[in-house]
C-alpha cells in the first residue's frame, strides 16, 4: 500500500478496479433493468395497442350495421312504393310528386324519384333536376345490372353525375309479365355520413367508407383511401378486418367492415396517425418513470462502485496491517523462545566465569592453574556458539514482502530449519520430531524463508496440539509434479466444524494469550503466493496432517 | 546431626548442574543435583533438603508439576525457581504454587545467595511458628549480624547453627 494514499480513488490501481466494478455493476443492474423496461413498455404498448384495434373495430362494425340498417330501410322505402304504385299504364305528375313527398317523410336522404315502365326511358321524375325527365338510362352500368340480375335492387358507389353533386343510386325492380318496372332514387350520402359521425363512439376516430376499388365514397374525394389489397386479402369472407400498413403517409392503421347491401366498406382509423411521435406523447408517463428509474440505478451504480472500491481499499490495508501484526506476532512467539534459549547459555557463561573468580579468589585456597580451568574455558566457548547459532537461525525469520524465488533442495531446507532448533523445544516437551523424507533430491524454486515460516507455524501448531508426549513426522514426497511436504501430529485432531475455520485470520483454539490466529492465514496466503496449496485432514483424539504442496521446479 | 544446608538443584543443563554445584559446595552447602524431575522426586524420597533451586522447562516432568509435588510431600522445603523463562505469568503461576523466589537466567550469584538465605530464614521462621523461643532465638541471632551484602554466607551460617542446635 502506498503510504502517501489518503484517497484510494487517485491510485490508478484502484480506478481500474472501479472500471471493473462500474462494467460489472451495469452488466448486472442496468442491463437487466434495461431489458425489463424496454420488454414492459413494449407490452404496454401492444396491451394498448391491442385495446385501439379493438375500439377501431367495433366502431366500424358497429358503423356498417348502421349504414346497412340505412340502406336496408332506404331499399325497402323504395320497393314497398314500386309494389304499391304498380300499374302498367304509368302516373301522372301529382302522383309522381306525392310518392316522392311519401319518401322525403321516410327520409331527407331521397333526392329524387324517376320510373320506368319497361323501358329503359325515364318516363316518370320527380326531383330537383327536371331535366332527367325521359332520360335513357339503359345503357348505365346500374340498370344493366339491375334487369340483369335476380335481387330486386341495386345500390351504385357515390358519384358526381350530371349534377356534380355526390349522390348514389338506389333501383329497384318489380317484373310484370314481360315488362320490367323500375323505380330509382338518388340520395344524398353527405346526410349518412353526418349520422355515422355524431355517434359518441366516433369521436376519435376518422370513419370513411371506401367501394371495392377502394376509391373514398364518404367523404367524398377524389382519389384512393386505402388499395384494394386488403379486400382481395380477405378472400375467407371475413367482413372485417384489420390493416396495418408500414408504407402510407397517413392511416398505418385502420379498422374495416364490409356492408352486407353494398359493395361498401367503412373503414375506421386512429383520428391520429400512430407515429413514434404519438407513442412517445402517449406514453410519456412510461417513458419517463423508465428513464426516472435509469437515472435512479445510474447514481446507485456510480456510489456502489465507490463504495466497492473504498471496501476493498480497506480490506488491503486491514490484510497488510494483518500480515504486520502475524509478523510482529511471530517475532512475539519467538523472542520468548529466544530468551529461553539464550538465557540459558549465558547463565552458563556467567556461572562459568564465577567460577573462575572462586578459583582466583585466594580465600578458597584451590591452587588451581590456568590449565585447570580449560574444561570451564570450553564450556563459555560452547555456550558462546550456543548463542550464535540461535542468531542465525532467527535470521531465517526475518521475512521480506517480495518473494524471492531461489532453486533448492526442500529436504535441505527442512533440515537447515529442524537442525537443533526445533529438536531442544520438543524433547522439553517429550515430542518426538521424524523425518520422513520420501523425496530424493527434490528442486523446488521457492522461497525459503517464507516457506520455512510456513512450517515452523506448522510444527508448532503441531507440538500445542499434542502439548506432551508424541511424535511429529515431518515428511517430504513427490507427487504428480508437485513437492509435498506433510506435517503429522498425534495430537488432539481438530472436530469438524472447526476444521472449516482454521485458515480464517485471527481463528485460534489456543488460550488467550498464547495463539494470534494468524499462523494458518499467513501460512495459507504465503503457499498461494507460491502457486501451491496447503490441506488438512484431521480425525479428532487421533492427530491431523497438514500438507503443503509446491509445483515442483 | 546435619551440619550443612542441603541443597538440591534440577535442572537439565549439565554443564550449569556441575560448575553451580562446585560453587556452592565452595561455599559451605551439601549440594545434590539432578538432571530431571524425575531423579529429583527420586531424590527427595532418601534425603531432606532444606531448599531446592528448580529450573522449569524441563524435558519430561517440567518445573511446575515437581514444584506442586515437593510441595505437597515436603512440608519445610522452600523453593526458588531458576529459569531463563522469565515470564510474569510464570513467575505469578510459581508463586502460587508456593516457590518463594523467582530468578531469571543469568542471574548474579549474589543475588542467588541472598535468596537461598532468605528462603531458609522464611524456612526456619515457619517450622518455629509455634515454639515462641526458637523464634525469639532465631531474631536475635539475626540481629547480630552486621548487615552487609557478602554477610549473606555469615547469617546462613548463624541459622543453620540455631536450626541444628534444635535438633
Amino acid at each position: 500500500m502506498n503510504e502517501t494514499n489518503d484517497n484510494p480513488l487517485k491510485d490508478k490501481r484502484y480506478r481500474e478496479l472501479r472500471r471493473q466494478y462500474l462494467v460489472k455493476l451495469i452488466l448486472a443492474y442496468i442491463a437487466p433493468s434495461l431489458i425489463l423496461i424496454v420488454f414492459f413498455i413494449y407490452q404496454y404498448i401492444s396491451l394498448a395497442h391491442a385495446g385501439q384495434v379493438q375500439h377501431l373495430l367495433s366502431v366500424a362494425e358497429s358503423q356498417s350495421k348502421i349504414l346497412d340498417i340505412f340502406l336496408k330501410e332506404r331499399v325497402g322505402n323504395l320497393i314497398n312504393l314500386i309494389d304499391t304504385s304498380f300499374t302498367v299504364a304509368g302516373h301522372n305528375a301529382e302522383e309522381v310528386k306525392n310518392y316522392y313527398d311519401d319518401l322525403k317523410r321516410n327520409s331527407g336522404s331521397f333526392i329524387d324519384v324517376g320510373f320506368f315502365y319497361g323501358s329503359g326511358i325515364q318516363e316518370n321524375y320527380y326531383g330537383p333536376e327536371s331535366f332527367l325527365v325521359n332520360r335513357d338510362y339503359s345503357s348505365e352500368e346500374w340498370f344493366k345490372k339491375l334487369l340483369a340480375q335476380k335481387k330486386r335492387y341495386t345500390i351504385t358507389d357515390i358519384y358526381p353525375g350530371l349534377r356534380n353533386k355526390p349522390h348514389f343510386t338506389i333501383g329497384v325492380k318489380k317484373i310484370a309479365g314481360s315488362r320490367t318496372h323500375v323505380v330509382k332514387s338518388s340520395l344524398d350520402p353527405e346526410k349518412i355520413y353526418g349520422y355515422l359521425t355524431a355517434a359518441e363512439k366516433s369521436m376519435d376516430v376518422k370513419i370513411s367508407i371506401v367501394n371495392r376499388e377502394g376509391e373514398y365514397q364518404l367523404p367524398h374525394v377524389s382519389g384512393r383511401a386505402v388499395s384494394r389489397d386488403f379486400f382481395r386479402l380477405n378472400k375467407e369472407n371475413s367482413s372485417k378486418g384489420i390493416v396495418k400498413k408500414v408504407k402510407g403517409e397517413n392511416g398505418s392503421l385502420f379498422a374495416w367492415c364490409l356492408l352486407t347491401e353494398t359493395d361498401w366498406a367503412v373503414i375506421v382509423a386512429p383520428d391520429r396517425p400512430v407515429t413514434l411521435k404519438s407513442i412517445f406523447i402517449e406514453y410519456c408517463n412510461v417513458i419517463s418513470a423508465s428513464f426516472f428509474i435509469l437515472v435512479v440505478l445510474c447514481v446507485v451504480v456510480f456510489f456502489r462502485s465507490k463504495t466497492m472500491v473504498i471496501d476493498e481499499y480497506n480490506k488491503d490495508l486491514v490484510k497488510s496491517q494483518l500480515e504486520q501484526a502475524s509478523k510482529l506476532a511471530t517475532i512475539g512467539e519467538l523472542s520468548a523462545g529466544i530468551a529461553h534459549e539464550i538465557g540459558n547459555p549465558l547463565n552458563i557463561i556467567a556461572n562459568e566465569v564465577g567460577m573462575m573468580q572462586d578459583y582466583a579468589d585466594p580465600s578458597f585456597k584451590t591452587g588451581m592453574t590456568l590449565q585447570d580451568m580449560e574444561p570451564h574455558f570450553q564450556k563459555i566457548l560452547n555456550s558462546v556458539f550456543r548463542c550464535k547459532d540461535i542468531t542465525r537461525k532467527l535470521l531465517t525469520f526475518v521475512r521480506s514482502d517480495k518473494i524471492h524465488l531461489k532453486e533448492c533442495d526442500i529436504n535441505n531446507v527442512l533440515d537447515d530449519l529442524l537442525d537443533g532448533f526445533f529438536e531442544k523445544e520438543l524433547s522439553l516437551k517429550n515430542i518426538e520430531l521424524i523425518r520422513n523424507y520420501k523425496a530424493g533430491n527434490s528442486k523446488v524454486k521457492i522461497d525459503a524463508n517464507q516457506i520455512s515460516q510456513v512450517i515452523v507455524n506448522l510444527i508448532t501448531n503441531a507440538a500445542d496440539a499434542i502439548e506432551k508426549n508424541g511424535t511429529i513426522t515431518i515428511g517430504t514426497e513427490m507427487k504428480n509434479n508437485c513437492v509435498s511436504i506433510s506435517v503429522t501430529d498425534t495430537g488432539s485432531g481438530i472436530s469438524q466444524e472447526k476444521i472449516d475455520k482454521i485458515f480464517i485470520p485471527f481463528f485460534t483454539t489456543k488460550p488467550a494469550g498464547k495463539g494470534t490466529g494468524l499462523g494458518l492465514s499467513v501460512s495459507y496466503g504465503i503457499v498461494e503466493n507460491h502457486g501451491g496449496r496447503i490441506k488438512v485432514e484431521s480425525i479428532p483424539g487421533k492427530g491431523s496432517i497438514f500438507t503443503v504442496e509446491l509445483p515442483s521446479a | 546431626m546435619q551440619e550443612k544446608i542441603n541443597l538440591l538443584i534440577i535442572d537439565d543443563e549439565e554443564d550449569f548442574l556441575d560448575t553451580i554445584a562446585k560453587r556452592l559446595e565452595m561455599r559451605g552447602f551439601d549440594v545434590t543435583t539432578a538432571s530431571d524431575g524425575y531423579k529429583a522426586l527420586e531424590a527427595v524420597k532418601s534425603k531432606k533438603y532444606d531448599i531446592a533451586l528448580l529450573d522449569l522447562k524441563m524435558p519430561g516432568l517440567d518445573g511446575f508439576e515437581v514444584l506442586r509435588e515437593l510441595k505437597r510431600e515436603h512440608k519445610y522445603i522452600e523453593v526458588i525457581i531458576l529459569t531463563a523463562h522469565g515470564s510474569v505469568e510464570a513467575a505469578f503461576d510459581c508463586s502460587k504454587l508456593g516457590a518463594y523466589g523467582f530468578l531469571t537466567k543469568p542471574y548474579r550469584f549474589e543475588e542467588l545467595i541472598s535468596n537461598i538465605k532468605d528462603a531458609y530464614e522464611t524456612r526456619l521462621k515457619k517450622k518455629f511458628e509455634n515454639d515462641d523461643d526458637m523464634l525469639q532465638k532465631v531474631y536475635a541471632r539475626l540481629a547480630g549480624i552486621p548487615l552487609e551484602a557478602e554477610s549473606a554466607l555469615d547469617m546462613l551460617e548463624e541459622l543453620r547453627k540455631l536450626d541444628n542446635d534444635e535438633k
